[in-house]
């Protein structure tokens, strides 16, 4: 890790941690503090959608994770009480997500392996075990 | 879209990873075709970050750069910044960061700066091995299989931004141990063996209805339940069955075939000789030779030689079934029909490992060997089948040894599986129970060309090397003495194949055929007396001559 990032984290840990520099450590990092998930999926400024479920919203959470982890102890002491309340709530970080989950809405192609939906006529229906 | 805008939030995203100002950073979705891609993700997201008023249209300036627009820049456009991405739908951002949509039939997604990238619908690509069965000629297609695109995500994006980079595959399993069911399987088992350390992250397997809060339940979807209820079941509930349209239904009747066995009839295991490897096998102690038992093999080697399944059977007796059948005058006759009862004495596979020093690769000759082997054991193997790779030269040793051999493939013809499923079907074969071999029975499918193949990552060496030699001793005939007594070397079927009953002197058994303790038999074929049994006198002498 370098740069913003870096500088940040050494602030924030160097000069005892006051609210005050790590504000001032986010502005070097951010043009904007980012908005909770739920902010941002329901908000009408943002995405305006229907919210995640649970389960959605774990994972999103675990993908979103793509700073250092000092970036997030930054965002964990914003001003904004929405903002910090949501970025200090611990996460885990990973690399890969593994989801399987169901379809999420009817498709056309019907079955495995078929790369056009020309091809879906042709497979056969499954017959039960 | 979150990963974008969080990105889009810092000041400056290229100096925040301490990469040149100039480099691109990219989210990739790559989904199975290029309509899935269009249909999943470009479009849902051109539409979002489009949409008057969203925080991306306030942020600053968003190009979204589809076949049209890159068809109307041309060609100065197309030979831009981002050259890789020059033939794909892609929105781009400020600050260099582009979301883009790949799709598998896509000449490269390699080359990309990635901080996330998706698998989306992860089982629906075809995996290396079936890209090799289908399309053998076109050796590009590899750089689209599953095993590749899963690759090149992990490579692309751990290379660049190596503690924090994401990738997400996402799938509805299509047959029990898909892509995605080993790779949440991975994962899980990651979870229990770092903890908090781990990764990974796992969800599922999840029904539709539980992962998404816009679906009420499974009764959104009945019409594809009604219609096929186990291609429903794996779509939205993740739960597959072992093949879609499978050619072996009833696991009932195949485990009806199967006998619990305290050992494998043959064990194989691998012991380094010199610069190679050589197979090392164990024998259970009631594996032996039964007199009268005429005994096949069949050696399928798989074609991409990282495992070879061999497999042993012979006419353990007949059974005389009774059927009904009507004459001209409409009067019910029985018909006694003689059925055999195959007995399967063991199926095994060899498999490679590259990873071993040396490597260990899988040669043809292990077989042969095997079957030379067992030879020496009393077995009178009369017939070795081979599929079609690789065996010309085994052949014609085993021929050499009096082994009739040929080939024999269920990939040319459907023969073999439904000889196979006739026999088991009617609880006419026994084997012992190997779970490998269950799974690849109850995993073939048979495809939309009509061809029976199994699925994706799955295998069928065991399952062909089975109906192979099942084939293979209906071919050699034969049958187990009722005293089931052993047999030893150098008994009197031992030295060949069988030999052609109609090249002997009429009513002579060919003599290969008697043991030592047996005498000419009374009922001697093409000895019988026109006039009847018994009545052979100079009359009758004189009469056929």
């Amino acid at each position: 890790m370098t740069a913003a990032g870096s500088a940040a984290a050494a602030l924030l840990a160097g000069a005892d941690g006051t609210a005050l520099e790590a504000r001032r450590a986010s502005q070097d990092v951010f043009t904007e503090e980012p908005v909770p998930l739920t902010v941002f999926v329901q908000g009408r400024g943002y995405l305006n959608n229907p919210p995640l479920s649970e389960v959605q919203y774990e994972a999103v959470r675990h993908a979103e994770r793509v700073f250092y982890p000092e970036t997030f102890e930054l965002l964990a002491g914003s001003a904004d009480k929405e903002v910090r309340n949501y970025w200090s709530t611990p996460c885990r970080m990973v690399n890969f997500l593994e989801l399987e989950w169901g379809l999420p809405r009817q498709r056309r192609r019907q079955g495995p392996h078929l790369q056009d939906d020309r091809d879906a006529g042709l497979l056969p229906a499954a017959v039960p075990a | 879209m979150r990963v974008c805008y969080l990105l889009l939030c810092l000041r400056d995203p290229q100096h925040y990873y301490a990469m040149p100002a100039q480099d691109s950073i990219h989210i990739l979705n790559v989904a199975s075709s290029s309509k899935q891609a269009q249909r999943a993700f470009f479009a849902p997201m051109r539409r979002a970050v489009t949409r008057p008023g969203c925080w991306f249209q306030r942020s600053g300036a968003v190009d979204i750069l589809d076949a049209v627009e890159r068809q109307r820049r041309g060609k100065a456009a197309s030979n831009g910044d981002g050259r890789t991405t020059a033939l794909l739908d892609t929105i781009r951002f400020e600050h260099y960061i582009e979301a883009v949509s790949g799709h598998s039939e896509a000449d490269s997604q390699e080359g990309l700066n990635l901080v996330l990238g998706i698998a989306d619908e992860i089982d629906a690509f075809r995996s290396q091995a079936e890209l090799a069965r289908l399309t053998p000629n076109r050796q590009r297609e590899s750089s689209s299989s599953a095993e590749a695109i899963l690759d090149m995500l992990r490579t692309s994006a751990a290379t660049r931004f190596p503690s924090t980079y994401k990738v997400v595959h996402i799938s509805y399993p299509r047959y029990l141990g898909s892509t995605i069911q080993q790779l949440v399987a991975r994962g899980r088992q990651d979870n229990e063996e770092k903890g908090e350390k781990s990764r990974y992250y796992v969800s599922g397997p999840l029904a539709s209805w539980v992962a998404n809060p816009r679906i009420p339940g499974k009764h959104a979807f009945a019409e594809d339940y009604e219609k096929d209820p186990a291609l429903a079941e794996a779509k939205y509930e993740c739960r597959p069955r072992r093949a879609v349209n499978p050619y072996f239904a009833n696991e009932v009747a195949i485990r009806e075939c199967c006998r619990e066995a305290a050992q494998q009839p043959v064990a194989v295991d691998y012991v380094r000789d010199k610069a190679t490897w050589v197979p090392q096998y164990t024998f259970a102690p009631d594996f032996y030779p039964v007199k009268g038992g005429l005994y096949a093999m069949h050696a399928d080697l798989a074609q991409t030689a990282d495992r070879a399944g061999v497999a042993m059977a012979h006419i353990r007796s007949w059974q005389d079934h009774v059927v009904i059948g009507e004459q001209e005058n409409q009067l019910e006759v029985k018909v006694t029909e003689r059925r055999p009862v195959v007995r399967v004495d063991f199926v095994l596979s060899y498999a490679s490992d590259p990873g071993a020093v040396p490597p260990m690769e899988i040669q043809i000759r292990w077989a042969r060997l095997l079957c030379l082997e067992l030879r020496r054991m009393g077995f009178p193997i009369v017939r070795f089948t081979f599929d079609q790779w690789q065996s010309k030269d085994s052949m014609q040793i085993l021929e050499a040894q009096g082994i009739e051999t040929d080939r024999f493939s269920t990939d040319v013809s459907e023969e073999g599986w439904r000889t196979l499923r006739d026999v088991m079907y009617e609880g006419r074969l026994e084997m012992p129970l190997r779970e490998l071999v269950v799974a690849e029975l109850l995993g073939l499918s048979r495809l939309p060309n009509g061809k029976i193949d199994h699925l994706g990552d799955s295998s069928k060496d065991e399952a062909d090397a089975l109906a192979g030699a099942v084939c293979g001793a209906l071919e050699a005939g034969g049958q187990e003495d009722p005293s089931g007594e052993r047999a030893y070397l150098g008994e009197a079927v031992f030295y060949g194949p069988e030999p052609d009953v109609s090249l002997s002197p009429l009513g002579m058994v060919p003599v290969r055929l008697m043991r030592p303790d047996q005498f000419m038999p009374d009922m001697r074929p093409g000895m019988d007396s026109p006039l009847g049994p018994d009545t052979w006198s100079d009359t009758s002498w004189g009469y056929l001559q």
